[in-house]
């Protein structure tokens, strides 16, 4: 699909996962519980809107104040009282009877406000409400199935308004465990054209937000649930899921045949056969204490030497206890750290989200134009991620990532138990493996 | 430094500043102002507010004669009704710091003590307009429904 053909959200990492955008004229239902961010979406795909794509536009809230929406979105940096002012935004407090009446009207004050601020999107929140209009025509709503028809016939006549307006729209749609309103939700999700689900889960004693899109007529997008994460002062961030095949799939895996010195020691290049080939992954297992963080930094600093810039990235330890801990063997990372040539990268393991943490990784490779890659160490991540299937997405996705990019990788393992059973040994293409005694 | 809580003087010349003299004028009010844009019919905002929708009504004439709320002609028994005062002005300052004081349940209660739960003079008045003019629109039809019955007699007794 052209890109002209695309109405972009906005939302960071929302349109790569929508290879783009969404196709221009599709209604988007984002369903989700309380507290999942649905409100945010669509403010932010609002305000993003206007103040990016130069589209007005509007939000009809049935139940929030607005006032308190302009709160909320102040928190995130959004001043939706001066795009007021500006007349690039309308927040509209309605019923959802007055909305359905104003759908079913040729002169509806709705689409005047619309028209005379030339809006070309609109975000209505809450659109299940419409389900508690009365039926006029029939026995004034008891609950039955025929109060889904007119819901259904309702929703009909907003969609078909909404395009014959050209407005693209986004509608808000709570998820309850009540059984008329989930079969309201079900039917909202077949008259929509693109369906966004919200999830907020347990992650042990904490909570994990992810969003999945279910449907987009018109277009092929990443599926599965990629992690949402809410930050202040920024707003909403999607982080693709990283075990997502290559979208070119025809597209060959770049192979070098150059070889590298690993740490300018003659002797080791000799056990690698001659240097380490550009694109190769090694892993580095050993005890604790063997050495495999040294060999790491001794790794960066060759390559810093040939102009190779590189980066660290543990859970274990901060950046200033490895440079401490460089120093003591006369290693000078710092230096190297503050130049811009070595980059590290910490995160806490404690509630590691791996979508996060990998779209981190590879933004810093990229930022940086990274050569080559020191992971200190994959046991913190088997502690921290209990299970073994992200942890093998995980690093099956940055193994396949470091050789596309021809990077010079190394993994470093502690594992006492080399060739012993270990549940966590992944099973990944690594170049090799070298096995180092304290 | 916090500042000290204004005077009751100080309430009172803000309110007489705004021109709001009921409890019901002043809810109407802040709530059309936090609520921006409004999109509704007088019986669902006085669901939402708590008051018999003749009292809304009365508050709404009251409110748009002082220039304070702004609304549009009636769209299938709704209008839009928009808060209408600059902020600028020295009525939109007496609005500001009541706004300011009505944040929490204290200040709320303080303003609420200087407004009439009955209606005022001018929303009695505005009132007895309303009854008066739709009392006239009414005595209309039913005059112009006695004529055209006298005029279908007068015809059939012409045919008979």
């Amino acid at each position: 699909m052209a890109e002209g053909d695309l109405i972009q959200t906005g939302i960071a990492g929302l349109d790569d996962i929508l290879r783009a955008g969404i196709p221009k004229g599709n209604v988007i239902l984002v369903e989700g519980a309380a507290g999942t961010g649905k409100t945010l979406l669509g403010m932010e795909f609002i305000y993003h809107g206007i103040t990016q794509y130069d589209e007005p536009g509007m939000i009809v809230s049935f139940e929030v104040a607005p006032q308190k929406l302009i709160r909320d979105a102040a928190n995130f940096g959004w001043d939706l009282e001066a795009l007021q002012q500006q007349n690039r935004l309308k927040l509209l407090f309605t019923s959802p009877q007055v909305l359905s009446q104003e759908l079913n009207s040729p002169d509806s004050l709705l689409m005047e406000t619309a028209d005379a601020m030339g809006a070309q999107r609109i975000f209505i929140d809450g659109i299940s409400l419409l389900r508690t209009v009365p039926n006029t025509l029939s026995n004034g709503g008891n609950g039955n199935g025929s109060d889904l028809g007119h819901y259904r016939q309702l929703l009909q006549q907003l969609l078909a308004g909404l395009q014959r307006e050209e407005l693209t729209a986004i509608l808000s749609h709570e998820v309850t465990a009540i059984e008329q309103q989930a079969f309201a939700l079900e039917i909202t999700e077949y008259l929509t054209d693109t369906v966004i689900v919200l999830h907020r889960e347990p992650h042990r004693r904490g909570s994990r937000r992810s969003l999945e899109i279910t449907k987009s007529r018109g277009q092929d997008y990443d599926t599965g649930r990629h992690t949402l994460r809410i930050t202040a002062g920024t707003g909403l961030e999607v982080f693709r899921r990283v075990q997502i095949p290559p979208r070119d799939l025809a597209r060959r895996q770049p192979t070098s045949t150059t070889r590298q010195s690993v740490i300018g020691s003659s002797p080791l290049d000799a056990l690698f056969g001659g240097g380490v080939f550009d694109g190769s992954v090694t892993m580095v297992v050993g005890i604790s204490g063997s050495g495999k963080t040294v060999l790491g930094t001794q790794l960066l600093l060759e390559g810093v030497a040939n102009q190779k810039r590189g980066l660290m990235v543990s859970l274990d330890e901060h950046p200033e206890q490895v440079m401490r801990n460089a120093e003591t063997l006369g290693l000078n990372l710092r230096e190297h750290l503050d130049s811009g040539m070595i980059q590290f990268f910490y995160d806490c393991p404690r509630e590691l989200e791996l979508d996060v943490h990998f779209a981190h990784i590879t933004r810093t490779i990229e930022a940086h134009n990274i050569e080559r890659l020191i992971v200190d160490g994959m046991t913190s991540y088997t502690s921290s991620l209990e299970d073994t299937q992200p942890y093998r997405e995980f690093f099956h996705a940055l193994v396949t990532y470091s050789k596309d990019r021809l990077m010079t990788t190394f993994l470093s393992y502690e594992n006492p138990e080399l060739f012993g059973v270990n549940q966590f040994m992944p099973e990944f293409p690594v170049s090799s493996i070298r096995h180092y005694r304290g | 430094m916090e500042s000290s809580p204004p005077s009751d003087p100080e309430v009172t010349g803000w309110l007489q500043t705004l021109g709001v003299a009921s409890l019901c004028q002043w809810d109407v009010l802040i709530f059309l102002y936090r609520h921006q844009t409004t999109l509704l019919g007088t019986a669902e905002l006085a669901r939402l507010l708590g008051y018999a929708s003749d009292s809304i009504v009365v508050a709404l004439d009251v409110l748009e004669s002082l220039a304070l709320v702004t609304r549009s002609r009636v769209s299938q028994g709704a209008r839009l009704y928009q808060f209408g005062l600059p902020l600028d002005s020295p009525r939109g300052a007496a609005f500001t710091q009541l706004q300011a004081l009505v944040t929490d349940r204290a200040g709320r209660v303080r303003v609420a003590q200087q407004l009439r739960l009955d209606r005022t003079h001018g929303e009695t008045l505005q009132a007895a307009k309303r009854f008066l003019a739709e009392a006239q629109q009414r005595l209309q039809v039913v005059r112009r429904y006695a004529q055209q019955r006298e005029e279908r007699k007068k015809t059939w007794r012409k045919a008979i």
